[in-house]
């Protein structure tokens, strides 16, 4: 099982639950196991393309998975998932 | 490791510490005419430490980013120390320091404090501070030197 750290905006969507664990060889099927205990997660994270949401950073094992294969980067037992939104914004 | 959340704060005031306060001003003042960036991490309601961050965003006039890999750095240093990201700070070089559509569409972080100075005189900056909540701002009572 993956370790996933849910960052506070999404805690409200996990029970309160700072950590959740999830299991799938891939971030995408991990995701789509850590959706079926908590389906509001979906929305936040996911587009409508499938895609991961633009300000939504992921990590695994401390390497942003924009920069490696995305939703198909690749799990171990051991990895560990933090999600953080982005902070952005701007006077425009 | 945490896995209790910290606690939401309900603070209605942001006291602003002289040394914070000449860190927020002199990166605004340095940056300025592209918004300014950084994040304050500490206890909860606390800043006890602030990182000013490149802002990674292609149009710095209007807009602000931090880097994923800036932010991955400050949380990791937030963790260690059992704390949380307690402000996230930018400038508005010309405008207003009240909160655009895009910051609040943006507006990830529930717990923070999220603190906006106006340069548009760069001689009287003007720091607004705000709690962002699913969209809604609540104004806090800034108090600075
Ligand atoms: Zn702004």
């Amino acid at each position: 099982m993956a370790t996933f750290r849910i960052p506070p905006v999404l805690r409200t969507h996990t029970n309160e639950q700072v950590q959740v664990t999830a299991s799938g060889s891939t971030l995408g099927s991990a995701l789509e196991d850590l959706f079926t205990s908590f389906p509001a997660l979906r929305e936040r994270m996911i587009d409508e393309d499938g895609s991961l949401r633009r300000f939504v950073n992921v990590y695994v094992d401390d390497e942003d998975v924009r920069t490696q294969q995305g939703l198909d980067t690749k799990l171990d037992d051991r990895s560990s998932v933090i999600v953080l939104p982005a902070m952005a914004g701007g006077a425009a | 490791m945490v896995t209790e959340p910290l606690g939401r704060t309900t603070a209605t005031r942001f006291d602003v510490s002289p040394e914070l306060w000449e860190q927020l001003v002199t990166l605004a003042r340095a940056e300025k005419p592209k918004e300014c960036c950084g994040v304050g991490i500490g206890p909860v309601g606390e800043v006890a430490r602030f990182h000013a961050l490149e802002n990674v965003h292609e149009e710095p006039i209007t807009r602000y980013e931090i880097s994923s890999k800036d932010q991955l750095r400050v949380h990791l240093e937030a963790e260690d120390n059992g704390w949380d990201v307690t402000l996230v700070f930018h400038s508005h070089p010309a405008t207003e320091p009240y909160p655009s559509a895009t910051d609040l569409a943006l507006a990830g972080w529930p717990d923070a404090v999220y603190a906006i100075i106006g340069m548009a005189d760069p001689d009287q900056p003007l720091l607004r501070a705000y709690r962002i909540v699913d969209a809604v701002i609540t104004e806090l009572d800034v108090r600075h030197p």
